[in-house]
């Protein structure tokens, strides 16, 4: 017999009460207060021993009505064991997926988790079909159900244990999710009439992203074991980057770092330094982060010299101990501007512009002004970004300007005058278009700015898109439907088209209708004008560009001209980027070196997810509603309980014998009723009878 | 359990269930004394309280406070009133109010029934003028009023008697010795005890009492069913007073308890006649006026009167 509510049968120790009172209420009535005992002796009287409890059948109903209704509220029922097993003939299609993501690297892991993936071979009969994935950020095969096929049968079971003898873990990310919807497709991918299993070695740290198995058709049959290996020393803590790039130059002010440390962790106090080597440590501070917690900090200054690495030192997991940064170097960045206008002419738009870019850690502009007629050659260097053109081109320097602008850079027209009538319309090679300057009362300002495109996107948010302060005492007209595919950006509130996109190939040409000289405009004086120009040089950059960190697992967008064949050379093998592609990945933290004419260091680093290594919360795997198999920790923790609870509860709710006990019940209140009365009356009838006699 | 065997009125006595059903003790004590005086006829004490006062003409010397200023007023004399005091007897009822007098196995405990008693001796006394005064005690002294017979000393009377028997242990030898230190007049002492204590002491201290020729009269106030000892089964018997308990089996220990309670009243008996009290035994359940007029018949019969002090 089961209970559905068994704390109820705590309910029974209340028949202590009756007894008690039964023996109680013996003492008290017989208990005589009498004047003075000094005429009396000690004289107990000799009696036959019986038991002290009087009225025992009294008692007996009592108690027997208390255990009832004690049965009656925890829910009795009687459970059908039906125990469902699989016919042993047919073999049982297994995917033993091994996490090899960095947090595997923590003591006495690995080593418990390759015994785990030898006991589960040990397991497996001739009739199966065995497979084994690993997984961290990406999902690899190991051995595939074809590979298994193919071998005979005796060599099966060495071959996989041959492969788990290389099998060492990685520096990635854990992302079982993934892993456990792969080998659930791989799975699916031949139909099986026997059972299918999904049996997981994995640290279930807190950082394993669980993404796609939420609601998702599992196919019937399918059992998930997960088999959680947990390290011999609990607690782990981590470094990561705050914010900003992971680079560094020389005379930076420190690094912002994050130092986090898990809620099973049993240290607080660590250091911060930077490392050579294995062994060199200097300029450390140290660090408190209590468990559960992180703290970002500025780390200490970089001491000169190569291969510094920042280091949490105290730590006893040291996969994620280390920060790689590389040294940092301005991005050189080129603009032509095409006049014939004195340098140190105020008048004129190249004294504003060569004075708009001043020398930034990240990028480093020139300025480059030539004559019109001078532009053969100055257009091919890597670093070129923006053409501005200030004068009339001549005709042979057209398709040199086109071909910038296809190959994905920015030129900018800026219509000073109506001579520039024929540069726009080479340029755009559409039918004549007429320039005329525009009749403006005092003042033209700027109106129905587009701030949808991505020139003028940075200025999209209300302390931004105040155009109005910048006053235009001349522009130029033209009609913009002479310009097939044009897209005008702003308009004068003449509504004459002030700025106009219109893209050549890759690139875009930009056509303002104004200068920004002060004969013509304000704008050089106004806080839009940089902007503006940086956000030409953003669209016209052509190759990749690195971001600002980077992590084991995760594609790494080299930048640069993808024209040539590549080398990255790193902490492991070099990898050759064939020509056409940029993406890299690497497979371990460190710093890397892209070869070419201009060589580019970056820094890979551990993924941040990875230093959460407490375990996960059952809970979120509870949610996900995962086809546990009977025995697996959480279908035993979590979803075998509410089955059974369910099962339980209906088996309880259909035999309903909480009913005949409330009966029996009653049946014993009106018989302990009775009972009661009967004996009460007993000695008072008694009594009675010798006073009615007299 | 069988109850003390009321009296009935047609006895010519009053009904002691009835009496005591009445809340107020001074009530009860007039309803009692009316009876008795009715059964006595003829009161022993007529003509004691005689009110006697005498005027002296000052002298220096004299108490200035004992000038009677209204004779002064008059005669332009100054006058000592002597013997204001009228009382012609001092009584004092010693009561005792130990755990042991709450038994009872009726309606009413012997406490009940010792202060309707002493009640009805202080109403019987203050109705003839005399003075009465009352000192309770258990195992030492509780309350103490002197003999006094002003308005409203009897209402402070009955006040005290009607405290409840708080005490816990019964010790007569310790209020007998303080009695003798406060009350130098010769008078008449009404002990009024189950005198369920050793006896050794009362002897030496009533000894005392008689010796400075107090009048002494011990009034022993008894529960039918400790004088017949009629349980049957056997019981837990819980001490009031020592809080022991004791499991006698009453068939075997009535015997053994009859003959050690007997030898006890004889005790008390033979020491109140060997020094000249008189000891009176009740129980409970007896008419409270037919037991004092009995005893009023039998001390008229020996001749034996109360003797008179007059204050010097």
């Amino acid at each position: 017999m089961s209970f559905l509510a068994p704390l109820f049968l705590l309910g029974g120790l209340a028949i202590a009460g009756p007894v008690l009172f039964h023996l109680i209420r013996r003492n008290t009535r017989e208990k005589f207060t009498f004047s003075s005992l000094i005429f009396l002796r000690a004289d107990p009287p000799k009696v036959t021993r019986k038991s002290r409890l009087e009225d025992i059948l009294l008692l007996l109903v009592r108690c027997a009505l208390l255990a009832v209704m004690a049965l009656a509220f925890s829910r009795p029922f009687i459970r059908n064991t039906v125990t469902a097993g699989h016919d042993a003939t047919i073999g049982q299609r297994v995917v033993l997926l091994i996490d090899t993501s960095a947090s595997m690297q923590r003591a006495g892991i690995w080593e418990k988790t390759l015994n785990e993936a030898r006991a589960a071979l040990a397991d497996v009969q001739p009739s199966d079909s065995f497979s084994i994935l690993t997984f961290n950020g990406q999902t690899q095969p190991l051995l595939r159900f074809d590979q298994w096929r193919d071998l005979p049968e005796p060599s099966r079971l060495p071959a996989a244990r041959e492969a788990l003898n290389g099998l060492q873990p990685g520096w990635g990310s854990t992302h079982l999710g993934n892993a456990i919807l792969t080998a659930a497709e791989l799975l699916e991918e031949n139909p099986h009439t026997g059972p299918q299993q999904i049996i997981a070695l994995t640290d279930r740290q807190e950082g394993a992203q669980l993404d796609g198995l939420q609601g998702h058709d599992w196919p019937s049959g399918l059992q998930l074991t997960l088999k959680t290996i947990a390290p011999s020393v609990t607690g782990n803590a981590g470094l990561q980057l705050a914010h900003g790039h992971a680079t560094e130059d020389a005379d930076s002010t420190g690094q912002r770092v994050r130092v986090t440390n898990s809620g099973d962790a049993g240290r607080e106090q660590f250091q911060l330094g930077w490392r050579q080597g294995d062994t060199t440590h200097t300029n450390t501070i140290p660090v408190y982060v209590p468990a559960g917690q992180s703290r970002t900090l500025t780390a200490p200054h970089r001491p000169a010299g190569p291969n510094w690495q920042l280091a949490l030192l105290g730590d006893s997991e040291a996969f994620d101990n280390t920060l790689h940064i590389a040294p940092l170097t301005p991005e050189p960045v080129r603009i032509h501007y095409l006049g014939r206008e004195s340098a140190e002419d105020t008048e004129t738009m190249r004294f504003y512009l060569e004075r708009a870019f001043s020398a930034t850690r990240l990028q480093h502009v020139e300025v480059l002004t030539h004559l019109p007629s001078a532009l053969e050659g100055k257009l091919t260097h890597p670093d070129n970004r923006l053409l501005i053109i200030g004068e009339p081109i001549e005709a042979a320097h057209v398709d040199l300007v086109r071909q910038f602008a296809e190959s994905g850079h920015s030129v900018l027209l800026a219509l000073k005058s109506d001579a520039m009538a024929g540069t726009l319309t080479a340029l755009a090679k559409s039918g004549p278009i007429p320039l005329s300057e525009a009749s403006v009362e005092k003042y033209a300002l700027l109106s129905q700015v587009d701030f949808e495109h991505p020139l003028l996107a940075p200025f999209n948010e209300p302390r931004f898109s105040d155009f109005t302060k910048i006053h235009f005492w001349k522009h130029r007209t033209l009609d913009p439907a002479r310009l097939p595919g044009a897209r005008v950006l702003a308009r004068f509130d003449d509504g004459d088209p002030a700025l106009l996109d219109l893209p050549l190939g890759r690139g875009h040409l930009f056509v303002l209708t104004s200068g920004w000289h002060p004969a013509d405009s304000q704008l050089a004086l106004a806080s839009k004008f940089v902007p503006l120009l940086y956000s030409m040089l953003e669209l016209g950059q052509t190759g990749g560009r690195l971001k600002t960190r980077h992590f084991v697992g995760q594609p790494v967008t080299l930048p640069g001209k993808t024209d040539t064949a590549r080398t990255v050379t790193g902490p492991g093998p070099d990898a050759q980027i064939p020509a056409g592609q940029s993406g890299f990945h690497a497979d371990q933290p460190g710093l890397f070196m892209l070869q070419g004419s201009r060589p580019v260091t970056f820094a890979v680093n551990v993924p941040a997810r990875e230093s959460r290594t407490e375990p996960l919360a059952p809970e979120r795997l509870d949610g996900l509603n995962l086809p546990f198999a009977p025995g697996s920790v959480e279908k035993a923790e979590i979803e075998q309980n509410r089955e059974q609870t369910l099962i339980d509860e209906q088996l309880e709710k259909r035999q309903k014998i909480w009913r005949w006990l409330i009966v029996a019940a009653i049946m014993l209140v009106l018989l302990e009723t009775w009972l009661g009365g009967w004996l009460w009356r007993k000695p008072a009838a008694a009594a009675e009878s010798p006073r009615e006699a007299t | 359990m069988p109850e003390p065997a009321a009296s009935s009125a047609c006895d010519g006595f009053i009904d002691t269930r009835t009496l005591m059903q009445i809340r107020s003790l001074e009530l009860r004590a007039r309803i009692v004394v009316q009876g008795f005086w009715n059964g006595i006829h003829r009161s022993p004490y007529h003509g004691f309280s005689v009110e006697f006062s005498e005027y002296r003409q000052y002298v220096p010397g004299d108490d200035p406070r004992y000038v009677d200023w209204r004779v002064y007023a008059r005669s332009d004399r100054y006058y000592i009133k002597k013997f204001e005091d009228e009382t012609n007897l001092r009584c004092h009822l010693l009561v005792d109010q130990s755990r042991s007098m709450t038994f009872g196995s009726g309606d009413w405990t012997k406490a009940d029934y010792a202060h309707t008693l002493a009640a009805t001796l202080a109403y019987f006394l203050f109705q003839q003028g005399d003075a009465v005064g009352m000192l309770s005690f258990d195992e030492g002294i509780r309350d103490y009023l002197p003999a006094r017979n002003r308005p409203g000393h009897l209402r402070q009377l009955m006040l005290s008697m009607e405290k409840p028997a708080a005490g816990q242990a019964t010790n007569i030898a310790k209020p007998l010795q303080r009695i003798v230190e406060l009350v130098n007049k010769r008078g008449l002492m009404i002990l009024i005890s189950d005198l369920l204590a050793p006896v050794e002491e009362l002897e030496a201290k009533l000894g005392r009492l008689t010796a400075t020729g107090h009048d002494v009269v011990v009034l022993r106030v008894l529960d039918p069913r400790e004088i017949d000892f009629d349980f049957e089964d056997a019981l837990l018997f819980h001490d009031v007073e020592s809080e022991k308990d004791l499991f006698i089996d009453p068939a075997a220990a009535k015997r053994n308890y009859l003959q050690r309670f007997a030898e006890h009243g004889d005790t008390a008996r033979a020491v109140c006649s060997k020094l000249g009290a008189d000891y009176l035994q009740m129980t409970t359940d007896e008419p409270l006026d037919q037991v004092l007029a009995n005893y009023l018949r039998q001390r008229q019969r020996r001749g034996k009167t109360i003797q008179r002090h007059a204050n010097a």
